[in-house]
């Protein structure tokens, strides 16, 4: 017990640095279902997407996986535009297990086109720019991991004040609010959502590249964080920015401290478990409710 | 009476088919009578209630685990381990849905609390070393009707029994009282609860009735492979399977998740054979494309569209 208590901070670090990632593919995924009340099965895909053009910019190019941020965000951001108008946008007006059926196929296609075409192999891609540890004490702590959670972070609190203080981000609410109040008011709701989809699919090709030189990539990574991003959302209410945020640090600091006092997967089920029973019993969220 | 009719016909002309396919063709007969009654269990929930499941796969890998380690370990016959795995599965469904449904869970939240479940599960079992853990369970061989293992025609003829059982116990539901109140749910829980019927019992016994039902497939799928393991009986894509098969055979129909399965499986083992060796996922990539064709062009299914079909050319 001892060396597990030394343990502790370390684990307690690692979960915060894998939260702040957490909190901005939930970021995404709140923001798509607080605009478009539309629950996306496919949200993390766009992360494997993201991290696979990041690693052919590596492997083919030779580019460092932060310079390939320059192509994959704006593809990414692309393909989710591209996915808009032909998947969602039809399905919007539809019962809701409609939407949940075409999001996971969505799913199915994304993860077995990334499996059939670059097989089911795990890969790493470091980083020339960000491959030092830093040690504080007794502390380790990889630069890349601590420069996407600034970055997520930044992101996180940058989407908020964008959704709270400018023009655009007005729109955006009165859309989600009550679309055809908006419409009233001539607000483009269909472009609206377009672009909330863009900014809550595409945010994750800013991701990929940040996570890739720490995090492992394979066709099934996506979908992980899906699960984790639900959970997340749920825990910080459906809708809320900061609630993402902080919903993305708790998940993130209990999985690492329920990693480090527990074998095998059994961590896994503790944050399931919470997922479970916030859904049961406050299924508003720990924030509750205020939406966007 | 006459859907009984068609179906004990149908039944038989299958039955006489089994005799002359191919082993393959046998085997891909099996997995279409498994899939199709593990689609058709599922509707009971999903279908007929309107209840979307994300996590079928717990009732599956509950009744192979219940009854692999009754068996295994106190060596009770595989089939008093069907009715075991049928008690537990219907047990488990209802104390499931209990819980879910008396909280008012329902839509996106309810698919996402039955994902996150059998996710439990299945990470749960992966970490007991008297299920075998992540390495599974193999049963020995030893064939005999007694241990329920059988020749490759004789499973064929097993899985038609299965299919057969299952069949008759969905008609028998859509059929009686309950069917009515299955479906006055589905279609509107408010007007349901105003007419006076219990709408939260009536989703706590659909999900006892599928769970029950979808709970047989698992002990038959451990006897025919004879190994069972987390990833295949607890994980997500069987959960999906289910689901998939029965959106693309027909939600509303009563038999269009048998046709979904009737219809997909032998495609995913025509596309395996064909592909697997240069591109593993393309089958899955094919169930994603038919999956949203089907939603966009024939939400009704693939037995709607039958059925459209037919009505035109009686017309």
């Amino acid at each position: 017990m001892p060396e597990l208590l030394s343990l502790l901070p370390q684990a307690f670090i690692d979960g915060l640095l894998l939260g702040a990632v957490y909190a901005i593919v939930a970021a995404g995924l709140t923001l798509t279902f607080g605009v478009l009340r539309i629950i996306n099965f496919a949200h993390g895909d766009f992360l494997t997407v993201g991290l696979y053009l990041t690693y052919i910019g590596a492997t083919s190019f030779g580019f460092d996986p932060y310079v390939c941020l320059v192509f994959v965000l704006p593809l990414v951001a692309l393909a989710a535009a591209f996915t808009y108008k032909v998947l969602i946008a039809p399905t919007l007006l539809d019962p809701e297990h409609n939407q949940v059926v075409v999001t996971l196929g969505l799913s199915l296609i994304l993860q077995n086109l990334i499996l059939t075409l670059f097989t089911a192999d795990v890969h790493t891609i470091p980083s020339r720019i960000a491959a030092r540890t830093l040690r504080f004490d007794d502390i380790f702590v990889q630069t890349a991991a601590l420069g996407a959670s600034i970055v997520s972070i930044i992101v996180c609190l940058a989407l908020f004040w964008f959704l709270r203080a400018t023009e655009l981000g007005r729109r955006i609410r009165a859309a989600a609010q009550d679309h055809e109040a908006a419409l009233m008011c001539g607000v483009d709701v269909n472009r609206m959502y377009l672009i909330a989809f863009c900014i809550g699919s595409g945010s994750l090709g800013l991701v990929a590249p940040l996570i890739a030189p720490f995090n492992y990539i394979s066709p099934g990574v996506g979908s992980n964080f899906t699960l984790t991003a639900f959970i997340v959302v749920v825990l910080g209410s459906l809708g809320n920015l900061v609630g993402a945020l902080v919903g993305g640090f708790i998940i993130g600091v209990v999985e690492a401290v329920a990693g480090l006092t527990t074998v095998g997967s059994i961590n896994l089920i503790v944050t399931y478990a919470i997922f479970v029973l916030i859904l049961l019993f406050k299924p508003e969220g720990l924030f509750g409710g205020r939406r966007l | 009476m006459k859907l009984v009719c068609n179906l004990l016909i149908g039944a038989i002309v299958a039955g006489g088919i089994v005799t002359v396919l191919p082993v393959y063709g046998q085997h891909i007969f099996i997995l279409v009578a498994l899939y199709g009654s593990l689609a058709l269990a599922w509707n009971v929930l999903g279908g007929m209630t309107g209840q979307i499941s994300l996590g079928h796969a717990i009732f599956v890998g509950a009744g192979a685990y219940v009854a692999t380690a009754l068996y295994l370990q106190l060596g009770v016959n595989p089939w008093i381990g069907f009715v075991c795995a049928t008690l537990v599965g219907g047990a488990l469904g209802g104390s499931l849905g209990y819980i879910v449904f008396r909280r008012q869970l329902s839509g996106v939240f309810f698919a996402l609390v039955t994902l996150a479940i059998a996710e439990m599960a299945r990470h749960a079992v992966s970490n007991i070393s008297g299920l075998g853990a992540a390495n599974g369970l193999a049963i020995p061989p030893q064939h005999g009707l007694a241990n329920f293992q059988f020749s490759k025609t004789g499973f064929c003829y097993a899985a038609l029994a299965l299919l057969l059982v299952v069949s008759l116990a969905v008609i028998a539901i859509q059929r009686s009282r309950l069917g009515y109140v299955f479906r006055s749910i589905r279609e509107n829980e408010r007007a349901a609860a105003a007419v006076g019927i219990d709408v939260i019992q009536g989703k706590v016994i659909a999900a006892a009735l599928s769970g029950a039902l979808a709970a047989l497939t698992g002990p038959f799928y451990a006897n025919y492979v004879l190994f069972i393991d987390p990833e295949s009986m607890l994980g997500i894509p069987l959960s999906i399977d289910a689901l998939l098969f029965a959106f693309v055979g027909g939600l509303g129909s009563l038999f269009g998740p048998l046709l979904g399965a009737a219809v997909l499986v032998p495609l995913t083992e025509l596309l395996r054979g064909l592909f697997s060796s240069r591109f593993a996922g393309i089958h899955l990539i094919a169930y994603g494309v038919v999956l949203i064709v089907v939603i966009r062009v024939a939400p009704q299914g693939l037995w709607g569209l039958m059925a459209d079909l037919i009505a035109r050319r009686a017309k």
